[in-house]
Order: C-alpha cells, then structure tokens, then sequence
C-alpha cells in the first residue's frame, strides 16, 4: 500500500512536470524551412565562440570559487568548484550557520555530503554528476548527446535566440538550451534535476560572459528553482593548476 | 521554517489584543499604508492554484476595509485576517519596522526573558503543566497543576472565553491560547512579569518572576529572527535517556548526536518535541537517521513544479533501543513531520496530545515595502500517505490532562512515555513499542 501510493504520487509528479515543460516553450516558433541552421551548427559554433576545440582539448583542469545569494531569504554563501580532465569534480558550497553540501565525482563513484550524511549517488542523479565532470561533453558533443534537436527561435531579453532540446546518452537528464543567435553563446539552460530529495526544474541564465585565458565563461549565473533564485557570482576563474586526485575520492566520513 | 518570536506575537495581536481592547499605540508610518493594495497583491503573487483564486476573492471582500486603514497595524492585522481565511498554516505576514514588534506594543513589554515554566489550556483552564528545574518558576514555588488567573492583568478567563468563539480546530484553539499566553509571560531579559495563580491547596497566589537569559544558544538563518536553540539531555532513573529539542534548527545536529553517543546504552529513549514549532523541514531527516539502521522515507511535499523528499539515510552509531517521542499541541511542521514518519513505521511510540497539523513547507520573504511574508510553497504527505496538515499526529498513547492528574504526578506526559518504555520487555528495534 505504501508503494503504491509513493508511485502514484511520482507518477502524478512526473506527469505535472511533463505538462510543464511542454507549455513553458509554447512561445518558441519552428524555423522557416528556408532556413539552414542546424542543433549542429549551434553546438559547433557554441564551442568555436566560447574558445573552440583547440582550446577546450588543452584545458586539464579548472578552479573555480563563486558567492550565492538568495537574496529574498537573505541568505548568502560561497562555493567553490574544482575539475580534472577526464571526468573529475568535487563542488563544495557553505552556507555559514546553516549548511556545507559536498559532491565529488572520482570518475566512477558520485558521492554527497551534507546534513543528511554521506552517501554515494545513484542513477539519475549520478548520470547528471557525471555528465557534467566530463570535460569533453561539450566539445565532443556528438559523442555526448544521444539526441540533439533543433526546437526553433524565441526571444530572450530582446535577443533572438536558438532553442535546443538536448537528451545526454544514458540516464543524464533532457535539457533545453537556448544560445544567443547574435553572440552564438548559452544563454540560458533549463532541466530537471533529481535527486533523493527533490525533482524540480531549475531554469538557468547565464550572463556576463568574460574572456580568462583565452575561454569565455559566464561570470553570473541566475538559477530559478520553484519559489526562490539562487545568483551566482564567479569571483575567480583558473585553467591548468595542480588539484591531487584524492579530493575527488568519496570520504569516509 | 517557523518565524517562532514574532508568529507569538502576532498570535497574541490576532487572538488576545481584540479580546482585551488593548489598544496598542498606533504606528503611523505612511508609505507602507499607501502601498496597501501593492502588498495585497504581492501576497497573491506567492499563491498557486485555489489559492490564488481565494485570495483574489478575499481581496474584492476586503478591499473598502484595506483601503479605510490608517494605521499599520490595522493594515497588517487585515492581511492576517485574509490570510488566517484561506485555512492553512505557515501563511503570515507582517509589517516592515522595528526587528522586535513588541516594541510597538509598549503595554507587553514582551521580550525574550525565560521564566522556565509552559502553560496549556486543559479542561477550559489554563494550567501550568511543566515546570523547569532551577527555573524562576521552580524557584517561586510554581508546580504543575497550578492553574493561571492572570498575567499583567489579562485575565486568563477571557483568553479562554475568547478561545471558545475562535473558529478553529481544538487543537489550534489550544495552540493560539500556549503560543499566546507564552508570549505574555516573556519579559526583556532582567525584567519581571506578575501573574496571579491558584496552588494545589485552592490558594490564590501572586508571584513576580524575572526573566533570565534564556538556557541555549541563538541561532539566527535569513530572514528569521534569532531563535533560541535548546537540546536538553538527562537520564530518567539511570535507565532511560531523554532528549529535547526546542526547535529544528542546524545547531541542534552536532548536540543531538553528541547526546545520542551518550545515551546510547539505554534501555530506552525519550525524544521530547513538544513546544518544539519546527523550523528546517530538512532536519527531520538527520536526526531520524541517528535512530534507524535503514533508508526509509518521511514523506514528500508536492509542488507544483516538482516535489522536495525527506529520506532518511541511517547515520554511523544510531541508538537503536526503543524510542518514544513526546508530542502535544505546540508540536508543528518539522517536528510533526518527524514524529509521524517514525511512528508509521513503527520505529517510535508518539505519546502525549494530537499535534497542531501544521506542516506545510514555507519561506519568509521580504516585500518591496519592507514587509516580511511567510507563505506555504508545498503540501506535505508521509510515506503512507497521510496528510497531516489540519489533521496533526495522533498519538499512540494519548494522555488527557486534568489538574489533578497535573498536581499529583507533574510532567503525566513524560511519565506515561517512561512507564510504556520500562515495561517493554523486548528492546529489538525491529520490535518497537
């Protein structure tokens, strides 16, 4: 009886949050069948604006640290995000005098950390981990995304934009990207994140592209989650630096 | 989360002020005033669903009455009224100003002085029906079962007859009347409040307490305002270990598990959560998983663009002997949520009287004004199904108070979970009470 009604009840979600996400992109209006824009071209251009390939394929490491706000909860923390090539991540964020959520991705083993304890990641919420550690997704994208699609064009902020519906091979989830068409670059991502305490849709936008070595990265990063956004602010940006491979190890504790 | 200081007070404004006539010195700012409408309409912008339609019905009711106030605290106490109307909790707002709106209520004087006793509306009375050890109170000669006549001249038998005329549930009425009458007996610090009660022999008494700097820490998160933290840890007869937690926020975690590792050769365990209004909802699941040894879940709250879990993953060195969990009226949100996951699946014996039913998950956000808005953004239902809001958490062994019952025994509650605990022959955990 339990089970049943924890299924109906996830079945009752999923089926709210499919309705969803089809209405949200009722504004976004095929191409005209002249038009020779392809989801391939977007991606490749993505890539070629943003550094290109040589550039992407030279990068083996990255360290980042960022402010959160939630501004209207008046809440305020700071993360910081290390990454290897191939496949390595560890994200730590804190909130002072109220959380500390650690993830690391060892290329195998997803893990997380914070107040409900430690515990290793499994399914869809691994498979998101791990497509994000893999620093080759985005350059090799056509390895990457088991399907690719051209939407059509909306407007963002009074900027025309390309609207991608892209699903990553495995269990990774589907997500809709939307690339500027003026600057090529990604504007905006939206999908749904699942893990064992919650499935909701966060919509992010990106903004203030900035040059750091030779790569472009969106130094702003605004996340709607249902009822409250998160801003991200990057404060630093480094390429190619020593991070020792234990810090991406699942701890003990 | 629970805006625990200023919901009191508005609790006292909403449910005592009326009743008394007391007429608290009016605030004229006007900007807020002006803004009136703009706020209302803010507030529907945080609703979904029904509720919005509600809320845009309520407004057209309200609207010549929001649009005649002068006073700010007219304005706030209708915009609590609309809100009180569309029948769910964790829904309040109030008025941008002064941190502590006691100020704007001189006559109060409220603070956040601790006097170490806790009084329940029980058979139409208001009764004392703990005391703290050492406390002011203790220290006075206040005992259970002492029944309250008056504090700062409100007589407690307008509270009750006031009580009677409010629409609400039984177990909301007695909520209003504890959270109210418990903000009246909280002077500032270093001050005194006098209250007037009947002892045990029938005696009419009066006593001045001063007001102590609350025992715990204070934990202040966002928008909330600093908020007491207590983790009260004893053995009961050597045998029993008891817990209890004043509200579920992160400071609570690290003492909780310190006081597990402490008790953990106990026969059996007693978590206390009444009084406890709740707080983080994500709490629950910690502390759960210092008593299980495998996953389980405590329910789900549905929104309608996903939904927020509370799994509970077993923590390294949980207590695994019997647990009891004592609940009554002033047990809320994160603590019903805890106590009725455990007690679906037979994990702990809930003891004590039915819980608030107020479990929504909410935020508190500031408005353009300045006003701060605390609105329910999910429902919540347990693994098996149940939806606790209105409803609250049944015990499994209620105790009905009397004064009686309260002068000849003290704390009945605790004793009843102690008793039940001690009489249990197996202390299997996969056997619970």
């Amino acid at each position: 009886m339990k089970r049943f009604a924890i299924h109906t009840i996830a079945l009752l979600a999923c089926t709210l949050l499919i309705h969803a996400q089809n209405d949200r992109y009722s504004e976004v209006k095929p191409l005209p069948e002249s038009s020779k824009v392809t989801a391939a071209k977007v991606l490749d251009h993505f890539v070629e604006v943003t550094g290109g390939k040589e550039a992407y394929e030279k990068l083996k490491s990255l360290s980042m640290e960022a402010e959160i706000s939630l501004a209207a909860m008046n809440i305020r923390g700071n993360m910081h995000l290390q990454a290897k090539a191939p496949n390595r991540l560890h994200t730590r964020m804190e909130i002072p005098g109220l959380m500390v959520i650690e993830q690391g991705f060892d290329g195998e083993t997803g893990w997380n950390k914070d107040l409900l304890g430690l515990r290793k990641m499994e399914g869809v919420e691994l498979a998101n981990f791990a497509f994000t550690a893999d620093f080759a997704h985005m350059v090799n994208w056509r390895e990457s995304y088991e399907t690719t699609e051209l939407m059509g064009e909306t407007v963002l902020n009074d900027s025309p934009v390309y609207v991608l519906r892209l699903k990553p091979k495995g269990e990774a989830s589907e997500m809709v990207n939307f690339y500027e068409q003026k600057s090529g670059l990604m504007v905006r991502t939206d999908q749904v994140q699942q893990t064992p305490t919650e499935t909701v849709r966060v919509e992010t936008t990106m903004s203030d592209y900035r040059d750091v070595d030779g790569m472009k990265a969106p130094f702003k990063l605004e996340q709607k989650l249902p009822h409250m956004t998160a801003v991200t602010t990057i404060k630093s940006v480094a390429y190619n630096i020593d991070i020792p491979d234990a810090l991406f190890a699942m701890p003990k504790q | 989360m629970r805006h625990e200081h200023r919901r009191r007070l508005l609790t006292l404004i909403l449910t005592l002020a009326v009743a008394f006539g007391l007429a608290a010195e009016p605030v004229t700012e006007d900007a807020p005033v002006v803004d009136r409408l703009r706020v209302v309409d803010q507030i529907g912008e945080r609703l979904t669903g029904d509720m919005r339609e509600k809320w845009i019905e309520l407004r057209r009711e309200f609207a010549d009455d929001l649009q005649a106030t002068e006073e700010v605290n007219d304005l706030y106490n209708l915009l609590n009224e609309m809100l009180e109307r569309l029948g769910l909790s964790h829904h309040m707002i109030e008025p941008p100003g002064p941190e502590d709106a006691g100020d704007e209520m001189p006559e109060f004087d409220m603070g956040r002085g601790y006097i170490g006793m806790t009084v329940q509306l029980v058979d139409d009375r208001m009764l004392v029906v703990r005391v703290d050890s050492e406390s002011p109170a203790a220290k006075a000669g206040i005992r259970p079962g002492f029944e309250l006549v008056s504090v700062r001249g409100v007589q407690m038998r307008e509270v009750v007859e006031r009580l009677e005329r409010h629409p609400g549930r039984l177990t909301q009425k007695r909520y209003f009347a504890t959270d109210g009458v418990s903000a009246l007996l909280s002077p500032p610090v270093g001050e005194t409040v006098e209250l007037v009660a009947v002892d045990g022999e029938g005696e009419s008494r009066e006593y001045v307490l001063e007001g102590l700097e609350a025992p715990g820490t204070t934990s202040q998160v966002g928008n909330l305002p600093p908020l007491t933290v207590r983790v009260e840890v004893r053995e009961l007869d050597g045998e029993l270990g008891y817990i209890h937690l004043s509200i579920f926020m992160p400071a609570v975690l690290p003492l909780f598990n310190s006081a597990i590792d402490r008790l953990r050769t106990k026969r059996g365990l007693i978590l206390d959560l009444r009084g406890n209004p709740g707080g983080m909802g994500m709490l629950a699941s910690p502390i759960a998983g210092k008593l299980v040894e495998e996953r389980l879940s405590l329910g789900v709250s549905r929104m309608p663009d996903g939904e927020i879990r509370y799994p509970v993953f077993p923590q390294p060195a949980p207590y695994l002997g019997p647990v009891a969990i004592l609940v009554d009226e002033s047990t809320g949100s994160t603590a019903e949520i805890l106590a009725a996951g455990l007690q679906e699946v037979g994990r702990a014996l809930v003891v004590g009287r039915q819980t608030l039913g107020a479990v929504m998950p909410s935020m508190i956000i500031e408005l353009e004004n300045g006003a701060k808005l605390q609105y329910a953004v999910a429902d919540f239902v347990t693994a098996g199904g149940t939806i606790l809001e209105g409803r609250g958490v049944l015990p499994d062994l209620p105790v009905e108070l009397t004064r009686d019952l309260l002068l000849s025994r003290g704390d009945a509650i605790l004793q009843a979970a102690a008793a039940a605990l001690l009489d249990l022959k197996a202390t299997n955990p996969k056997d619970p009470p």
